[in-house]
């Protein structure tokens, strides 16, 4: 939810319920001052036709509301020295409107010039209450509505000038990538805390951009440091292998410890590839099309799977071209082959399927299902196989983690299947 | 031939002397930034082999001094930075080849060798050996003036021995070079024999006076007969 929003509704919710227990006191305070209007005016009337009847010798006795809105009944002294003014809410029946209706009942007490005494019940007009609160709930509701909109658009318009150096940082933040290491443009502002905002973002991210160039750094020395031993042995072991005097046997020993040397750089290699996809070191992205790197990478392999005897098939549905960066997608593919021609069996079949926005590689191998929570873990492998430095399947899993690309594997048919497609 | 080694490790600059010494080159070393701008200043050289990574300076820093310089030496950049970055940096500031430490002898040999040719005027992209003869430039094999077909990989690995003749040429190496980067972590080179004995036959069937003999558990040896 949009702070804006958030905000709206937090003041809407607010509003409502202010309004409405207003609502609820403003009804009650409204109803009480009809009440006291209606009632100032049954005592005015009273007066009326008090001093209207009273000199009238031949008082007629009522007892039905008729126009008049009263009725009259002789009541003997002792009771009419009792009766008090009275005001009440009254239900009346109206035989016109065939309905009850709620009005005040002045009940009251007078003496002719004669001397006798009267009872009077006055009412006045009707009290509509449903109505009164109808009335209130429009007026109230309407205004609500203007207070609502006017929330909006004050929200609108302050919310956004405050919140705009925040949202500046915000997008800011949104954009960067620490293998990039820009620094926060200062944005203009003279609120406290949103200069305290600035410093604080300005100071992590130098922080961070500093650490990372440090490990950057750390990386690559390390590899240069061990590089250079590797290639001092790999090197002085070639120039004794050009020894007249040494037997073939002496030879082939020496052939052997090259080799180990050769396999200890390929780790490092691609411990060092590994660390710097992770880190994202591999930063500019174009268009690559699949399509291309896969018939570059067959074609690459094929005197290796001539050897094997080993087919790949290449089904082209459609050509997948999706944008990452190039060397990554190069190593993605070589390593995604090259694991399923490592792990096929003599003989075996590696069948690859290009489609639109996906591609699969399938593999025949004499390895059982493979553990698939750990598939693409470092070192996880199990084989013994000296082709396989254990990084392979990590380093295409770190390549499709940092490409937003999906990687699955399944096991079908006797077959391991792995799928790359796009992330959505 | 006269070639610069700038590299300040000694070990590694003692042992490309040594193997350079063996392949007949007249050979000088650098082992600071400022030592070898001392040579490049005074001397000119066919080959400079040159480390990035010098204690007291870039060693791009020479590439942009030689141009300035107006001199035209080739410069091998050979790096423990298998970073494509530099890689393209390097060759963008005038290097001729780019080598990632460790490498091959052999594959050092080549890159001399090809960046030397590439550089000089005359007819150098004919190699002789024997009865062989090899135009590099039209890809061409001639046994005793005959033409004799070859695919594409049986000449580079052909080329690439004759570069190293007498010298042992691991598989790796043979591997590396004519198969690029893709291969260089697969393990089993075996499948390269193919390739070597279509070769073999080939240089048998026109008695060429010229043979690869097998150094078993290491690789090939392009021998004279």
């Amino acid at each position: 939810m949009k702070l804006i929003n958030h905000t709206l509704l937090l003041l809407s919710a607010i509003l409502f319920v202010l309004i409405s227990s207003w609502a609820f006191l403003f009804y009650f305070q409204l109803l009480k001052q009809v009440k006291t209007i209606i009632d100032e005016g049954l005592a005015d009337y009273k007066i009326v036709i008090i001093d209207k009847l009273k000199d009238d010798p031949q008082i007629i006795e009522k007892d039905v509301f008729e126009e008049n809105n009263y009725i009259i009944k002789p009541i003997d002294e002792d009771f009419a020295l009792q009766v008090r003014d009275t005001y009440k809410d009254t239900l009346i029946f109206s035989t016109l409107k065939n309905e009850t209706y709620q009005t005040r009942l002045l009940t009251t007490a007078f003496s002719a010039s004669n001397g006798t005494y009267f009872l009077m019940k006055l009412i006045s007009h009707e009290i509509d209450k449903p109505k009164l609160i109808q009335k209130i709930v429009t007026s109230l509701f309407w205004l609500y509505l203007l207070l609502f909109t006017s929330t909006i658009v004050v929200n609108n318009f302050v919310l956004k000038r405050t919140w705009a150096p925040f949202y500046q940082l915000l997008n800011y933040l949104n954009e960067f990538r620490l293998d990039k290491g820009a620094v926060p443009k200062p944005t203009k502002t003279k609120i406290q805390e949103f200069l305290l905002l600035n410093d604080s973002v300005r100071n992590l991210v130098e922080t961070n951009v500093a650490i990372f160039n440090n490990q950057k750094q750390f990386i690559e020395n390390v590899s240069h440091e061990l590089q250079t031993p590797m290639a001092i042995g790999i090197n002085k072991l070639e120039l004794l292998a050009s020894d007249e005097n040494l037997s073939g046997d002496q030879i082939q020993k020496i052939g052997e410890i090259i080799e180990t040397f050769r396999r200890l750089s390929g780790l490092n290699k691609s411990l060092l590839l590994f660390s710097r996809i992770e880190n994202r070191q591999y930063i500019s992205v174009e268009q690559i099309h699949f399509d291309k790197i896969f018939r570059q990478i067959i074609d690459d392999f094929s005197d290796y799977t001539e050897y094997q005897n080993i087919q790949i098939e290449y089904h082209k549905d459609d050509d997948w071209v999706v944008k990452m960066n190039k060397d990554l997608a190069g190593i993605l593919v070589m390593n995604m082959v090259k694991n399923a021609i490592i792990h096929n069996r003599h003989g075996g079949k590696v069948l690859i399927k290009m489609f639109s926005s996906s591609f699969t590689i399938e593999n025949t191998s004499i390895e059982p299902v493979k553990l698939e929570e750990k598939l693409f873990e470092r070192f996880a492998r199990k084989s013994k196989d000296n082709n396989s430095n254990g990084l392979g399947l990590a380093i295409v899993g770190a390549i499709s983690e940092v490409s937003g690309l999906n990687l699955s594997y399944s096991f079908d048919n006797g077959k391991h299947v792995f799928e790359v497609n796009e992330k959505f | 031939m006269k070639i610069l080694i700038i590299e300040d490790e000694p070990e590694i600059r003692g042992l490309i002397k040594k193997f350079l010494l063996d392949e007949n080159y007249i050979v000088e070393e650098a082992e600071t930034y400022t030592s070898a701008q001392d040579k490049i200043v005074t001397y000119e050289y066919d080959c400079i082999l040159l480390d990035i990574m010098l204690p007291d300076g870039n060693g791009l820093w020479l590439l942009q001094e030689l141009k300035n310089l107006g001199k035209a030496d080739s410069v091998i950049i050979i790096s423990a930075k298998d970073s494509l970055d530099d890689k393209v940096k390097g060759l963008d500031h005038g290097a001729d080849d780019y080598l990632t430490k460790p490498f091959h002898l052999a594959e050092l040999n080549a890159r001399i060798k090809s960046v030397i040719r590439r550089r000089s005027r005359n007819d150098s992209h004919l190699y002789e050996l024997e009865n062989v003869k090899v135009n590099i430039q039209d890809r061409a094999v001639l046994v005793n003036d005959e033409p004799v077909s070859m695919n594409r990989k049986e000449f580079d690995i052909l080329i690439f021995l004759l570069m190293n003749k007498n010298r042992i040429a691991s598989k790796s190496a043979i591997a590396e070079n004519i198969w690029g980067d893709y291969i260089d972590q697969a393990n089993d080179f075996d499948f390269i024999y193919s390739q070597i004995k279509n070769l073999r036959k080939k240089l048998r069937d026109s008695h060429a006076g010229i043979d690869i003999t097998v150094v078993y558990g290491m690789g090939y040896k392009l021998i004279v007969k």
